[in-house]
């Protein structure tokens, strides 16, 4: 085992501004034994098939943050076509779009925003964005079954 | 604008390899014709220079920008100048009109009173900022650069300064940074024009060589896999695959065989280069010329290299040798293909041993000239066809058309052999080898031909083998 590294000066400031001044609708606490890794949920948004549902997340800070984007994946089942079976998500800012002036804060409102406005032409779950397009009514009535099954508080 | 005088800076093929490569590759190269060019970096670049200064000119933007532009749309100038015009080519790249404008002028270093770091949070004086004027650490910025450069990844070198800001960072910031920065990121540059136009520029695949193989138009209109070329460094490949090079069987067909044999070929499992045990008195026998036939010096057995069975069972033709016959019990078990496989690795293996062999024989004996550039050449010109040929023939199923393959295969096997006798000998027999050799050449050549042309049924069990 490596002796545990210091923990850089731009995690412990994010990690304040999570803990002081939280975003509505998120939470995000790193564990003790770990403090890169961070127990996230998310509520989701109004006037969508999530609301009323509080989803978890884990996310995790690669040894080369900021430089590399944060890993990041829903631990709550959730039915929507650009999160698939596994919890992975398919967002821009994630991957191609990251940039290290990015936080952890912006990437998680990023991720309401998706619940939200769900991207079905540019799906990661390629049977849930088929329905979404096909037959949007029974996706929507599918998303909300699987929010209260599975994301009621 | 960039000159266009470029002629320095490379040099016709045919300049320096007429004779050599007349000889090594008959019928596959005019030397009249101007194929291809061996070429170097600076080549390349000032190709892509001229690239990127033309489209710069017929959008009125800066050269950096332009060459973000060719990089997102893989040098594709059609599609970016038809995406361009109706405004779609910007946003691939994440920027709008009013970030063009701003990205106009380049980044530079600031100095200023003590202020916290966006990206790792540091207290800093030194910073840098792109045309935005958004500023982080210098050092945040010198990492990201770079992290970004050994990426490969210079479409999205984001403003550091500010999470919302669009602007990339463009060769003008990565010169305003430093030297190192500023190079490293021409040499990405010229790697990606050098990979999207690989139908043109083939980098050598040979070790530690820098050249690159510039196809002239009409030969990237080709099918590749008949051309094979020699660098400047000596190494010899085919354009279609960059593998050495391997007529008369098509690139599809190589890479399966090395998939299979490439292995073994490094570690010389099937066949120890040139020490073998007498097939009688197992006295390790080292075989010093190029040629088959084999006399123990210890029992004076006369006997074959290839197949180890006693010479005179070949009867003076080698098609004994070279035709498999799978055992009985062999033959519908699942060892057939093996056992196949087998047979004619060894065959390949020995030809393209000799094919390197031969080669040497030019410092050892023959004074004649005449002799040395014709035979020496064609008889290891004719071991590696041999051998690429037991490729085809461990791939094809049996029909007339394999029968007479083999017919060919076993008279070249029988000629080349003796113009190898010759050549070790000591009389300097130049008459006979040139002969020999001018009859090899017109029989590998037809034989190259044959192969090409015939439309040959694979043999399933071939295709799909592999080694347990
Ligand atoms: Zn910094
Ligand atoms: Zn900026
Ligand atoms: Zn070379
Ligand atoms: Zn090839
Ligand atoms: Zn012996
Ligand atoms: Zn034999």
């Amino acid at each position: 085992m490596s002796a545990p590294q210091a923990l850089p000066k731009r995690i412990v400031k994010e990690t304040q501004m999570l803990l002081t001044d939280p975003v509505p609708g998120i939470t995000a606490q790193p564990h003790d034994d770990n403090l890169r890794y961070f127990d996230v949920t998310v509520s989701g948004p109004a006037m969508t098939p999530y609301e009323g549902g509080i989803f978890k997340l884990e996310l995790f800070l690669p040894q080369d943050y900021p430089m590399e984007p944060p890993r990041i994946r829903f631990l709550t089942k959730i039915y929507h076509p650009n999160i698939d079976r596994l919890g992975r998500i398919c967002l821009d800012v994630l991957k191609d779009h990251w940039s290290p002036a990015l936080q952890i804060r912006t990437i998680l409102l990023s991720i309401q925003a998706l619940l939200a406005a769900p991207n079905p032409d540019d799906p990661l779950a390629n049977d849930v964005a088929a329905e979404w397009k096909e037959n949007q009514p029974k996706a929507l009535e599918t998303a909300k079954e699987w929010t209260k099954q599975y994301a009621s508080p | 604008m960039m000159s266009d005088t470029t002629s320095e800076d490379h040099y016709e093929f045919s300049d320096q390899f007429d004779d050599d490569f007349d000889l090594q590759d008959p019928g596959n190269f005019d030397s009249d014709n101007n194929y291809f060019n061996i070429v170097n970096m600076e080549h390349v670049k000032a190709s892509e220079r001229r690239t990127v200064a033309e489209i710069a000119d017929l959008f009125s933007i800066m050269v950096p920008m332009s060459t973000i532009l060719l990089m997102a749309y893989f040098w594709n100038r059609e599609k970016l100048s038809e995406e361009y015009i109706e405004g779609r080519a910007l946003a691939k790249v994440g920027l709008t009109d009013a970030d063009l404008e701003v990205q106009r002028k380049s980044g530079q270093k600031v100095q200023c009173s003590p202020r916290t770091c966006p990206i790792c949070c540091d207290t800093y004086t030194r910073g840098f900022q792109l045309a935005c004027k958004h500023t982080a650490c210098i050092k945040c910025y010198e990492r990201y650069l770079g992290e970004k450069l050994s990426s490969g990844d210079l479409l999205s070198t984001r403003c550091l300064g500010q999470h919302d800001c669009r602007l990339v960072a463009t060769l003008d910031d990565f010169r305003e940074l430093s030297k190192d920065l500023e190079s490293g990121y021409l040499e990405k540059t010229a790697a990606s024009y050098l990979q999207s136009h690989s139908s043109s520029f083939k980098a050598c695949p040979g070790p530690g060589c820098t050249s690159i193989i510039e196809l002239t138009s009409s030969l990237a209109m080709l099918d590749l896999d008949q051309y094979m070329v020699e660098c400047s460094c000596g190494k010899r490949f085919c354009l279609g695959c960059k593998n050495d090079w391997h007529l008369p069987i098509k690139c599809d067909l190589a890479s399966r065989w090395m998939n299979i044999n490439g292995e073994r070929m490094k570690n010389n499992l099937w066949l120890d280069k040139n020490t073998k045990p007498c097939p009688k008195c197992e006295a390790r026998i080292e075989r010093t010329e190029g040629c088959n036939h084999m006399k123990c010096r210890t029992c004076h057995f006369e006997y074959c290299w290839m197949c180890m069975q006693e010479w005179s069972a070949h009867n003076g033709m080698f098609f004994k040798c070279v035709h498999f016959q799978p055992s009985a019990e062999a033959k519908h078990s699942g060892r057939a293909t093996s056992a196949r496989l087998k047979h004619y690795s060894i065959r390949f293996d020995s030809n393209i041993i000799d094919s390197r062999r031969d080669v040497n024989v030019r410092d050892l004996t023959f004074s004649s000239q005449q002799v040395l550039n014709k035979a020496v050449p064609t008889l290891s010109y004719t071991r590696r066809i041999l051998a690429w040929t037991y490729v085809l023939l461990f791939y094809v199923t049996g029909s007339n058309q394999k029968t007479i393959l083999e017919t060919s295969v076993s008279d070249i096997e029988s000629h080349a052999e003796t113009l190898a006798e010759l050549l070790a000998g000591d009389e300097q027999a130049a008459a006979p080898c040139l002969e020999l050799s001018g009859y090899l050449e017109t029989r590998v050549e037809n034989l190259i031909t044959h192969a090409l042309e015939t439309n040959w049924k694979l043999d399933r069990n071939s295709l799909t083998y592999t080694p347990s």
